[in-house]
């Protein structure tokens, strides 16, 4: 009898603990049969292959349907043509044209572009989603010999070179509307924050006080930058005025503040602080205050990006020894991994609040937070770090 | 009549009493703003504060700077930390006797990390090592405008290599002399 029991608690024992074992799940899980089924046509017109392949990454990438080989087989369809600058594009269901529209890529960088708006707009009506096809990425990367600003489309086309310092560049980010990057350079041969004009390919430093000058975010509204500076003898979180000065001190600690990031509706700002140990995630209003902790999933994490529902923080998470994304749901306090694979870190959030762009070892990887999986960006370039993305 | 009187003088009372408590309430409420200044999370005030930095001017330059001179007394740091081992502190009072030797000179320390955290952390952690230096430096007499600061992150590691042993040669502040 007593070994009976003995043999029970055993049983049950072993049950707990393999229930208490978690390892990392999917924030939600997606039945892979239950996702609607869609055939794209070959696009008609001129360079057809390659904005057929363009329009059928976007659809695959976002993470929203079964891309099917055969037309019979699909839920949706999807037909267009590209002729002189003009996509012509319909989504149909059976015989039903759900919706159909031109789109004139002459007003577009490019004929893919077009493409990209139009796989959005399947993507919205179908999953009631934003799309993020017409993404763009701004990273760093130093595959010219010396770390400068870069900017691509989300897919990893149309990579271009934005700045030649020739010294060390970091941390860029776009302003809300898209049309400035402010990031941070040693051109001055001190950290300086510098802002980028894309319309006139100007550029404007904004923050040379005594000490380090870095990691700028402009504010939602466009009005201010918040920052790292360490002028009053510490480093600490700052906003300024997004065309210089009026510097406020937001922190007032003896540990290490860095990585400020905004909340969507800029009320409050995440940042990394140390003043505990290790560095770790804080919130604090925007106008300065109490600091919260948010729990994340590691004693260790840095690099905070707010989703644009407002609802998580992702952030990098060292985790045995490597960095991997992690996920916090701000509500509920549970925090998640993301990745297994390290050292994957700086996460940014895309507009859909479900996929991030992040990095991993000198490349860039597009993360759907709710299967888990990575897709490599193509970029063809070398020792790729700290992504950010427009729009947000 | 006595019954309502009473009932009268208790509400009168109770209300100025609940008025009364109210007040406090609100009073205890507000906060006063914290926009670049006041008590922070910790409640520490400015007990610590070794200053602003001094402000730069065209010589203060960290590229141009000679290294060379004080390089015996580059300080080390154990990971992830801007705390000044017992066992460095020589090396600081050295520096400091620089210094005392050198009163119209002005240093710059820059600091830097190992490769191991993440880049936006690591620049943070060597500017507060390179501060960490500079305040024990003016708790030792040092002239505060004299000391300026500068980091480098993980962006300038001194060994290349990616092992404990270039790790801890990583950790660093140097002095560097300004000309």
């Amino acid at each position: 009898m007593n070994r009976f029991f003995i043999f029970i608690g055993l049983f049950v024992c072993f049950f707990v603990s393999i229930s208490l074992h978690a390892a990392p799940k999917p924030v939600i899980v997606i039945e892979e049969n239950r996702l609607p089924s869609i055939y794209v046509e070959n696009i008609s017109g001129s360079d057809r292959a390659r904005l057929t392949d363009v329009l059928k990454r976007d659809l695959s990438a976002s993470g929203s349907f079964r891309m099917m080989d055969a037309a019979k087989d699909a839920e949706y369809r999807v037909e267009a043509s590209f002729q002189k600058n003009r996509l012509d594009g319909s989504l149909l269901k059976g015989s039903e044209a759900i919706f159909s529209e031109v789109i004139d890529s002459n007003d577009m960088s490019s004929s893919q572009a077009a493409v990209h708006q139009f796989a959005d707009h399947i993507i919205e009506k179908i999953t009631g989603r934003p799309g993020i096809s017409s993404s763009e990425i701004t990273f760093i990367s130093s595959g010219s010999g010396s770390k400068e600003v870069y900017i691509a489309d989300i897919d990893g086309a149309n990579a271009r070179q934005l700045s030649s310092d020739k010294v060390i560049s970091l941390g860029p980010k776009f302003s809300s509307d898209g049309k400035k990057i402010a990031y941070t350079s040693y051109k001055s041969n001190f950290p300086d924050v510098w802002v980028m004009d894309l319309t006139n390919k100007k550029r404007k430093r904004v923050a040379f006080y005594p000490g380090i000058n870095c990691q700028p975010a402009f504010s939602p509204d466009g009005e201010k930058i918040a920052l790292t500076l360490s002028k009053d003898g510490n480093t600490e979180l700052y906003t300024i005025d997004a065309n210089g000065g009026n510097p406020q001190r937001l922190t007032r600690t003896r540990g290490t503040e860095a990585s400020p990031c905004w909340s969507p509706d800029g009320t409050e700002i995440a940042y990394v602080s140390d003043e505990r140990g290790s560095p770790q995630i804080y919130t604090i209003s925007s106008k300065g205050g109490e600091p919260t902790r948010i729990k994340t999933a590691s004693p260790y994490a840095t690099d905070p990006s707010w989703s644009p529902d407002g609802k998580r923080v992702a952030y990098s998470a060292r985790v045995a020894g490597r960095f991997q994304i992690g996920v916090t749901d701000l509500a509920t306090g549970e925090a998640t991994l993301l990745t297994n694979q390290g050292d994957s870190e700086t996460p940014s959030w895309t507009r859909n609040s479900r996929h991030l762009v992040y990095a991993r070892n000198g490349d860039l990887y597009l993360l759907d937070s709710f299967t888990q999986k990575s897709l490599k960006i193509p970029l063809n370039l070398t020792s790729c770090s700290e992504p950010h993305i427009h729009p947000y | 009549m006595k019954k309502q009187q009473t009932l009268l003088w208790m509400l009168k009372k109770s209300s100025a009493f609940i008025c009364l408590a109210l007040i406090l309430l609100i009073a205890g409420c507000t906060t006063t703003e914290k926009v670049g200044g006041g008590k922070g999370a910790n409640g520490y005030e400015d007990l610590y504060d070794s200053g602003a930095l001094p402000e730069r001017d065209e010589r203060v330059n960290p590229e141009g700077a000679d290294y060379r001179t004080l390089a015996a007394h580059t300080i080390y740091f154990g990971t992830d930390s801007f705390t000044i081992d017992s066992s460095e502190r020589s090396k600081v009072e050295k520096i400091a006797d620089w210094m005392r030797s050198n009163p119209e000179d002005r240093i710059i320390i820059a600091g830097h990390c190992d490769s191991r955290g993440t880049t936006q952390y690591n620049l943070a952690l060597g500017e507060r090592r390179a501060l960490a230096i500079r305040e024990y430096l003016i708790g030792l007499g040092a002239r505060k405008k004299n000391i300026f600061t500068v980091s480098y992150g993980e962006e300038r590691p001194a060994v290349l290599s990616e092992n404990e042993s270039a790790w801890t040669k990583n950790r660093r502040a140097q002095a560097g002399i300004l000309k």
